[in-house]
């Protein structure tokens, strides 16, 4: 078997693991939340009969692996129950909002990479020059303040104040120009510590490669700076910049959550903040199951892309231990 | 095709001492077809004479004077990027670490063929993929088409260093600069490598100037040797009449330390091996007065502080030069 399809295949098992291990968790914890779930979510005022007829519709009564048994199975055929508020099929509603937060994910994603990179490279190249100490101080400044605090300033400067960009919401179903111009600021405040921290790990890493032997050894040969340091340093530099891009996939989506409430725009994180808030817990559940899916996804991803660009990556890890 | 000279060569470090000049007016010659090497301990500066030559100093490296001479045209090496133009076309270098030289992301193919990109521009795809397999080939790698597709990592310290000499090879160079290129290696790779080399310089009849710290290297493959100490040349002349003569005490000490391989076994190995000079390369920023190796000298007299020693030839053999004053007593 090629290595690189080992790889993958032992990625896929790593992921199938994270994503059963997220959701047991997830059971453990609700069974902390006070309350009994089904006086919640009748009320106070429902029949014993009611409740009971409630907690076996919703398995309630059956015990706790039965439980996480019964969601797993229904899960792999595509069964995530009914809500029980609106009475629709959980996983339209999940599918509903999904592209919501992947585009959001998704676009801030990109932004980070390219400033990213393209600052860490600016930076790297003139290392302690004003503008590396500029950009060292921005990064940092960037790193330090949280996402929701960049979204709250970005909606009082870009909508509130100057009314270029819309306030709130995802756009118009139907308009890539509305999406567009809704998506702007939720990504860029989703992807400003990232492109901090981007920054300063590409130019530190990029340094490094710049000042290694091979790098030397292709100006000794008269290749020209320009294609030595795009060409053959930088895919180099970004190795470690990918591995890191894993957790930063998975920083994206928990922050998409506040970033989502703030500008009101429907999505997973909106979905789940407000299902926690209802005690409906159902939602929550299928919300998470989705939130890991595209984690765990992502990462996999991620591990594949390093495969690619450092073929030392695919070929240690295939090594028996 | 008239071989390499180096004159009057001279490079300045700007550390937070002061100017260190770490390597002061050398002169070295190396013809075509021959190997000239260049010894010197640790610091002498024997690498920063390759780097100038190649113009790949690091920035705190001033070179203040020099010139290249290559073939019939002459370069002014204290201007900047006064080789430049030269690098990859008529100059070519292996390092010392073949386990650092090759980028390890990139295969042995995009390697040999980045070198014939600008070596050999009018070759297409195709050709070039034929060039570096003949490469690869014609310095001893066999199954070359399955090495092309490889990585650096999937390759032995040895072979990484003949996909070094193949790149070399595909530059087809006037001169080589090989810096300590077995340093690295086992003995018995050091020869294979070795022989490469020798085999590189046969087909192409380029100059080589072999940078290394082991006089039994030189010995064995160079045609002639220059030793440096302390940033200055202290003799030069074929290897031949220095290793039969020693004029300068300095190279006479160097010798002495190599191990003699062929004493007889038995023989009381205290007496021949382990010979060391005594004392530490001078300070850079405070160089003894007069000749610089003075202070560890076991010939030195009072003359020695005062006059800088000219270069006399020893034995009254042409070429063979050094920088002692009391070269041709006795």
């Amino acid at each position: 078997m090629p290595a690189i399809v080992q790889f993958i295949v032992q990625r896929l098992a790593a992921a199938l693991l994270t994503l059963v291990g997220a959701i047991l968790l997830l059971f453990v914890i609700i069974q902390f939340v006070p309350g009994d779930l089904a006086s919640i979510l009748l009320g106070p005022r429902a029949t014993p009969e009611l409740r009971a007829q409630f907690a076996e519709r919703m398995g309630l009564d059956r015990s706790i692996p039965e439980q996480i048994f019964l969601f797993f199975r229904r899960a792999v055929s595509g069964d995530l129950g009914t809500d029980v508020v609106t009475g629709r099929d959980i996983l339209s509603i999940i599918l509903d909002v999904l592209p919501n937060t992947l585009q959001l994910a998704g676009a801030g994603l990109l932004i980070s990479l390219a400033f990213g990179i393209a600052l860490g490279c600016i930076a790297a190249l003139k290392p302690g020059s004003l503008i590396d100490t500029v950009l060292g101080v921005a990064s940092v400044a960037f790193i330090t303040t949280p996402a929701f605090v960049v979204a709250i300033f970005l909606l009082l400067i870009f909508s509130l104040k100057l009314h270029w960009l819309p306030v709130t919401g995802a756009g118009a179903p139907g308009d890539p120009l509305d999406r567009l111009s809704h998506l702007i600021l939720p990504a860029t405040a989703l992807s400003i510590g990232w492109i901090g921290y981007l920054a300063r790990l590409v130019r530190a890493s990029l340094l490094e490669v710049l000042s290694e032997q091979h790098v030397r050894m292709m100006r000794a040969y008269g290749v020209p700076e320009g294609r030595i340091v795009r060409h053959f340093a930088l895919r180099l530099a970004l190795v470690p910049m990918v591995a890191v891009m894993g957790i930063g996939v998975g920083d994206m989506i928990s922050n998409a959550v506040f970033v989502e409430i703030i500008f009101a725009r429907p999505g997973i994180g909106t979905l789940i903040y407000n299902a926690i808030l209802n005690r409906n817990f159902p939602i929550v559940q299928a919300g998470i199951l989705f939130t890991v899916l595209t984690y765990v996804t992502c990462n996999l991803l991620v591990d594949v892309i390093n495969a690619l660009l450092d073929p030392r990556i695919a070929r240690s890890l295939n090594k028996p231990a | 095709m008239s071989g390499a000279a180096i004159s009057h060569l001279s490079v300045d470090f700007a550390t937070k001492g002061g100017i260190h000049h770490a390597v002061r007016d050398i002169s070295l010659a190396a013809g075509p077809g021959r190997i000239l090497g260049l010894v010197g301990e640790s610091g002498s500066g024997k690498s920063t004479v390759a780097l100038a030559l190649m113009g790949l100093l690091a920035g705190n490296a001033e070179v203040t004077s020099g010139a290249l001479q290559l073939g019939s045209e002459s370069y002014d090496l204290a201007r900047a990027q006064a080789t430049a133009a030269l690098r990859g076309i008529r100059m070519a270098m292996i390092f010392q670490d073949p386990f650092a030289s090759l980028n390890p992301v990139f295969s042995i193919r995009a390697h040999l063929t980045e070198v014939l990109s600008r070596r050999s521009p009018e070759l297409d795809g195709e050709a070039r993929n034929r060039a570096a397999m003949e490469a690869l080939a014609a310095v001893g790698i066999d199954r070359p088409e399955i090495r092309l597709a490889q990585y650096p990592h999937e390759l032995s310290g040895g072979m990484r260093q003949r996909v070094a000499i193949a790149m070399a090879l595909l530059v087809r160079p006037d001169l080589l600069i090989a810096d300590e290129p077995t340093t690295a290696l086992d003995a018995t790779v050091e020869a294979q490598v070795m022989q490469q080399i020798c085999g590189l310089r046969d087909r192409i009849g380029c100059s080589i100037l072999l940078i290394t710290h082991s006089l039994g290297l030189v010995a064995q493959y160079c045609d002639d040797i220059a030793v440096m100490y302390a940033g200055e040349l202290v003799e030069q002349g074929s290897v031949a009449a220095v290793a039969a003569k020693p004029g300068h005490p300095y190279a006479r000490a160097l010798l002495a330390c190599e191990v003699t391989i062929d004493a007889p076994r038995g023989a009381d190995a205290r007496a021949s091996r382990f010979r060391i000079i005594p004392g530490d390369l001078p300070d850079p920023l405070h160089l003894p007065s007069g000749c610089i190796f003075r202070t560890r000298c076991d010939m030195a007299i009072a003359d020695c502080a005062r006059i800088v020693p000219p270069p006399v030839t020893v034995n009254g053999e042409p070429g063979h030069v050094a920088r002692c004053i009391r070269v041709n007593e006795k």
